[in-house]
């Protein structure tokens, strides 16, 4: 049984962003036009392994666009987040602010 | 392109993480101690080491691009930002411009000429603490501020004690060449190079 009929609406969440290292990725590549792979490591400390298999998946979802070049005769893979990536996590970013919004915010002095 | 103010404090951090090198700092301080030590020895020579400093900016550009690369990765800033960039290149090539323009009448002065030469003598203390804000702007760091304060407070002393003024210039920038020498090590501690893609 999945809940009661008069149950509240669930919040509709990316979970393609949801995930902690795919929203590090995306916070990362929302306020930089295009970044490296070198980079990415770099700023989000994750593992080479990690940031390929999340790059996979948030590539098949158009949230990020990937192109493979040359700089110093030495491969680089640039990163970009699309427009449908950017509409993303700001719809996001909205519904997880709604969401939190809705929490009571702990009291200042509670023992006053 | 990010329209939008959000994520600010990510953005910010990124930059910074590019711009902790050091080599900033360095180039600054080298160029200062350059221009202090020929303004003491060689003052005939000032508007030429001024010139020297001018035309390496661009090959120092470039080749701390590359070295920071190696280590941080490539990353392209958003428009802003890099208009804000530009800005503040074009502000530091002003400050080198002027400072040419200067540099060859300043250099042959004593320091008894000041008073009648360049009126009073808190002018070159004033002058010293325009080139340090203008530099705090062109690094965008708040450690900028205390070589503003060092320069300013060179300057004053140089006027107070009838120094010649490049020494100022001279130990203001050996100290900023090792704070950069500084942070650069840190940095390369932190970011090994890297020759994955």
């Amino acid at each position: 049984m999945s809940g009661l009929s008069n149950d509240p609406p669930r919040p509709e969440i990316d979970r393609l962003i949801h995930e902690p290292a795919r929203l590090i990725i995306m916070a990362n590549l929302y306020v930089v036009e295009e970044a490296d792979f070198v980079y990415l490591t770099r700023l989000t400390a994750l593992t080479p392994g990690n940031i390929n298999s999340h790059m996979a998946r948030l590539q098949a979802a158009d949230y990020v666009t990937v192109e493979k070049t040359f700089a110093a005769n030495k491969p680089r893979t640039i990163y970009r987040i699309t427009t449908k990536g950017r509409a993303a996590i700001q719809q996001y970013r909205q519904q997880v602010g709604n969401l939190l919004a809705q929490i009571e915010a702990p009291q200042a002095n509670p023992r006053a | 392109m990010t329209d939008a103010p959000e994520l600010k404090g990510l953005e910010q951090r990124a930059y910074g993480a590019t711009y902790s090198d050091g080599i900033l700092d360095m180039f600054v301080g080298l160029s200062l101690a350059l221009i202090g030590a020929v303004w003491i020895v060689f003052p005939d020579y000032l508007s030429g080491a001024t010139a020297l400093v001018a035309v390496s900016i661009s090959p120092m550009v470039t080749r701390r691009r590359r070295f920071v690369e190696a280590r941080v990765g490539y990353v392209r800033f958003t428009e802003p930002r890099r208009r804000r960039e530009r800005r503040i290149y074009t502000a530091a090539g002003f400050l080198f411009g002027a400072f040419m323009l200067i540099a060859r009448p300043l250099g042959s002065l004593q320091p008894e000429d000041i008073d009648w030469a360049v009126g009073p003598d808190s002018l070159v203390a004033w002058l010293l603490a325009l080139i340090a804000v203008a530099l705090s702007f062109f690094v965008e760091g708040k450690r900028l501020l205390a070589y503003a304060a060092i320069l300013t407070i060179s300057g004053a002393a140089a006027v107070e004690t009838a120094t010649r003024f490049g020494w100022p210039l001279l130990v203001s920038g050996a100290f900023i060449l090792a704070v950069g020498l500084a942070m650069l090590r840190q940095f390369i501690n932190r970011y090994p190079r890297t020759d994955k893609p």
